[in-house]
């Protein structure tokens, strides 16, 4: 082979790569190969992406759902592609960035549906609402509607602000029942500190359990239910001094010392272990945990649940828990006709009374007011009880992600006696502001 | 060299079916990044043309300076931690000892075990109320030394430095290992005849020998430590606030988590870019040497 | 070479059993907890297990989906690692031995690939499959991990390559064997050690692989073991205990994997293969 050859084939070559890269930068509009494969026998096979892979109680309700509805629809065949949750956000970008959702999905509310609804990726359902005006709230549709259109159907709801305490160490420092006050509540941390014990334990490594389970119901007692969307609205700002207020309340636990020194090293199963084992005296986090902390757990008598106490001049209601409802169930746009025909068949079916008995019976918390069965768990109905008399947002579900990342680097930078919270307000702002 | 440069075609062959899978699948990614690099996207809607203005407000953000900082302690780490390690460990293997191959065995450990347990196993030794660690300082009487060791900015980096160490040590002694072998047994008899004595032939010999392994090991210690991820993500999350995070930690997160696709992906450029700088200057001086 | 003084030798093995002990002890204590109940772990991560939970095995192998992810992850992790092996030594080969006009350039492109941050390249990645519409089968992983691990490949490989000494191949050329020939037998021989490293390494990372195997499968039948590993822990929830037991059924064919090929990491040249 001669030199010049050689030259040809090495440009040939780049031309050949060239083209594969222009290809791959022109933005693929096909609408993607959709499950309907619209053969002879009619059998339509759906795609389903959804994170419930380990194994909770809830995402075995989920899969059994699925496997009754395949059972009653021959059919239809629903190929799942479970994802582990951790992960489940960066596959669904990472589709949505390719146009290539499956025909159905689990979705996050608020402001992480907002670019799957901007880019027209998931269908509006709003022709299939009768199914669920009966037994579903408006709050619980709220997060999956936007622009006046419903995309999606909630099966679970959280609690993300639980208080899970040792009653035996709040006995210890003089308190048989849970602080009803917000000065009370500093004096048993003051208390459990002088007594040794560490008042709360904390796994904030994922920056998201100060975010979601304090500064959610932080704010709301401070600030009031709908000083969130004010903001987003541009009708409130961070640096309103009810806001720095509540972040000022994790500057004030951090100067107390009432985390575990090791708070964001930990993640939040970690933190959660260390109340377990009795290292601490408080535990904040999710409704879900119970199922860890009391429901699976022999010793679970020995914790009990409580809400953030009232703060004094507060514009919230200090009976409100912070509730987000999840796993939306969505439907992709641009189905064909007989496809999105049988995906709405199976949206109807999965996301029913009966699902959300199922899982209250299986001690889950659901967004349905469907009557509660008579073999529920103890734990469950005293959760329910305690998270019946109202529900405030949850931070992370209103505001855009970006302005969260800052808003868990600021607070987290203050458990670390870094920054102020008047500047952690300004960040926040400040990222808000350059948004729009 | 000898006649056989003259064989082009030999050479086409050789080398095309490597450069077709190479290039479509692993430049043409490069190639697309840079693109969305100057480009306004979410990853989802329309992507506008924004020219460098995600490379001025990465190249004016403290957090990422403060990432490409913590790059170079991990970057240095790896060099002056792993490599020598991982050279001392491949020596004493090579021949002779009694035991080797269980030693070998072990010594590669950390290198396929799961992230996960990295995670846990070294969040156990660092935890400062009942970790390995400071339970050992209070062994020896030395309370005052115990620290929050991935919590206290003081000490996290040098802690994730250890793990780091720990985790990828065994990889260089592979290689080394590996090289290690094609140094004739003739040349240590001779030295040994010579009265060179261990760490003298060490550095005299065995080391020049090895001086092109070295190199590749020193170049791949460096890509390796620009791509840190996994042992960061895990043991601290890049934080506390932001204290720990590296630019593949700081790429992720804008691309990923805040939808800022156009962004992240001047952020992977400018990491492909800064590794190159570094390699291009460490084989400069190695060349020097060389000369 | 087997004079070594008593000194070096307590020495040697002194930090030889450190070294050992900071490494073998994580992979105890995973063994230990997988025998363990949850609530056991969650309350005394330290402590033995009370009875030893076999049948967390049994639940972790089915958790993971292990009877279809195991194989497909051995198969996708050998295909891989053949296809890069045999391209990536020759090409090695080459770009050590030989002096072309392109030599440099080639080389630095196969640097190239060991910059990229893996995160950066999902979404192209994806796209690109796409185009080929390969998404969702065994080839859109088979692709990229032989495309992004040809670079270490090529680049150890040249290394080593590199310094061999230059008169090796004067023996074949004499015979009058072609290049092939003398790659063959001449070069692959004495590359043995260098090879049995870059096939440790194509396989752990092929093993262990996980964001491209995510993103870019979507059918169970085609998942691989990562994926399965993965299946344990929930936003807010994990089984620790049964995670660790899929860690070390896992492990286990690394391990082999290992065992059986370290021994060529260290019977490579001898005097009589460079005489030829």
């Amino acid at each position: 082979m001669t030199m010049k050859q050689t030259k040809k084939v090495a440009l040939l070559g780049m031309a050949g790569a060239l083209a594969l890269f222009t290809a791959a930068c022109g933005n693929s509009n096909n609408a993607g190969n959709t499950g309907g494969s619209g053969n002879s026998e009619e059998t339509i096979t759906l795609n389903m992406m959804h994170p419930w892979t380990s194994p909770n109680v809830d995402n075995e309700v989920y899969k059994a759902r699925i496997a009754k509805f395949e059972a009653e629809h021959p059919n239809i065949v629903i190929k799942q592609d479970g994802v582990p949750s951790a992960q489940y956000k960066t596959k669904l970008r990472t589709l949505a960035a390719a146009n290539n959702l499956a025909d159905i999905n689990v979705v996050w509310p608020g402001a992480d549906l907002e670019p799957l609804v901007e880019g027209s990726l998931v269908e509006p359902i709003d022709s299939l609402m009768d199914n669920w005006k009966s037994i579903l709230p408006e709050s619980a549709l709220a997060g999956f509607n936007i622009g006046g259109k419903q995309y999606a159907i909630p099966t679970k709801q959280t609690f993300v602000d639980i208080i899970y305490y040792n009653k035996e160490m709040f006995a210890q420092v003089g308190y048989t029942e849970f602080p009803d006050t917000y000065d009370k509540f500093i004096d048993a941390v003051t208390k459990l500190k002088a007594a040794g014990i560490t008042p709360i334990s904390l796994g904030n490594k994922e920056q998201w359990p100060l975010q979601s389970s304090y500064l959610s119901i932080l704010g709301d007692r401070f600030t009031g239910s709908d000083f969130l969307t004010k903001v987003v609205n541009k009708e409130a700002k961070f640096t309103d001094p009810e806001f720095v207020k509540a972040i000022a309340v994790i500057d004030e636990l951090t100067k107390l010392k009432a985390f575990n020194t090791d708070a964001n090293n930990m993640d939040s199963v970690q933190g959660q272990d260390y109340f377990i084992q009795g290292k601490a005296a408080m535990h904040i986090s999710s409704s879900t945990v119970d199922a860890r902390i009391r429901i699976n757990n022999d010793e679970g008598d020995k914790f009990g649940i409580a809400l953030f106490p009232g703060v004094e001049g507060g514009k919230g209601d200090p009976v409100k828990s912070a509730g987000v409802v999840q796993y939306g169930i969505a439907i992709k746009s641009g189905l064909n006709e007989k496809t999105k025909a049988a995906a709405e068949e199976f949206m109807k079916y999965f996301v029913s009374e009966d699902l959300y008995k199922e899982l209250i019976r299986n001690g889950v918390v659901v967004p349905a007011t469907v009557e509660i069965p008579g073999d529920a768990s103890p734990y469950l109905k005293e959760m329910l009880e305690l998270t019946g008399k109202g529900t405030a947002p949850v931070f992370d579900s209103i505001i855009p992600t970006q302005v969260v990342d800052v808003v868990q680097n600021g607070i987290q930078a203050l458990t670390i006696g870094r920054g102020t919270p008047e500047e952690v307000a300004k960040d926040a702002q400040a990222a808000f502001d350059q948004m729009n | 060299m000898h006649t056989l440069k003259q064989n082009k075609l030999a050479i086409f062959i050789g080398l095309f079916p490597a450069l077709v899978i190479y290039l479509g699948i692993a430049i043409i990614p490069i190639g697309i990044s840079l693109y969305y690099s100057v480009m306004d996207w979410n990853g989802i809607g329309k992507m506008s043309f924004v020219g460098l203005d995600n490379y001025s407000r990465i190249l004016t953000d403290d957090t990422f300076w403060l990432s490409v900082q913590n790059n170079i302690v991990i970057m240095l780490t790896g060099l002056v931690g792993q490599l020598p390690l991982g050279l001392i460990m491949a020596m004493l293997l090579n021949k002779g000892l009694k035991g080797s191959g269980f030693f070998r065995t072990v010594g590669f450990m950390p290198v396929v075990i799961s992230s996960v347990m990295v995670s846990l196993i070294w969040g156990m030794i660092y935890n400062t109320e009942y970790g390995m660690l400071n339970s050992m300082l209070a062994f020896f009487g030395l309370e005052s030394w115990q620290q929050n060791w991935l919590g206290d900015m003081k000490w996290s980096m040098l802690s994730i430095s250890v793990a780091y160490i720990w985790q990828n040590c065994g990889l260089y002694m592979v290689i080394f290992l590996a090289a290690l072998q094609n140094i004739p047994d003739e040349v240590n008899e001779a030295a040994e005849l010579d009265g060179a004595t261990g760490f003298r032939r060490t550095l005299h010999i065995t080391i020049p020998m090895l001086r092109s392994t070295i190199m590749v090991a020193v170049v791949y210690s460096i890509s390796n430590s620009f791509r840190v991820f996994d042992l960061i993500q895990v043991l601290t999350g890049g934080g506390p606030a932001h204290q720990t995070e590296v630019m593949t930690l700081y790429m992720y997160n804008s691309a990923f988590m805040n939808l800022r696709y156009g962004y992240g992906s001047a952020v992977s450029i400018l990491i492909l870019v800064f590794s190159l700088v570094v390699i291009s200057i460490v084989n400069r001086i190695g060349r020097e040497k060389d000369a | 070479m087997n004079k070594k003084t008593p000194l070096f030798k307590v020495m040697a093995y002194t930090f030889l059993s450190l070294f050992a002990i900071m490494n073998i002890i994580p992979i105890f204590w995973m063994i230990v907890n997988s025998f363990k109940e949850e609530q056991e772990y969650a309350a005394n991560p330290f402590s033995f297990p009370t009875t030893l939970h076999f049948s967390n095995y049994t639940k972790a192998w089915e958790i993971a989906n292990m009877n279809i992810y195991f194989l497909n992850s051995l198969l996708i992790t050998f295909v891989s690692l053949i296809v890069t092996v045999l391209l990536g030594s020759l090409a090695a080969y080459f770009l050590a031995r030989f002096t072309f006009k392109l030599r440099g350039f080639t080389y630095a492109l196969f640097l190239l690939g060991m910059l990229v941050p893996i995160h950066a390249t999902l979404i192209p990645i994806f796209l690109i499959m796409q185009k080929l519409s390969l998404i969702d089968t065994y080839f859109s992983l088979i692709l990229p991990y032989t495309a992004f691990h040809l670079s270490l490949t090529v680049f150890i490989l040249e290394g080593f390559m590199r310094g061999f000494p230059k008169d090796l191949e004067e023996s074949g050329i004499m015979d009058g064997a072609g290049v092939f020939r003398i790659f063959w037998s001449i070069i692959l021989p004495i590359t043995r050690p260098a090879m049995a490293t870059v096939v440790i390494l194509n396989f752990i990372y092929n093993w262990n692989e996980y964001l491209f195997a995510l993103v870019l499968i979507t059918s169970n039948s085609l998942k691989t073991l990562p994926l399965g590993l993965a299946n344990f822990v929930g936003v807010e929830t994990a089984s620790y205990t049964l995670q660790m037991s899929a860690l070390t059924i896992a492990l286990v064919p690394i391990l082999i994997f290992y065992l059986l090929l370290q021994k060529q990491l260290v019977t490579g040249m001898t005097a009589g293969a460079v005489k030829g």
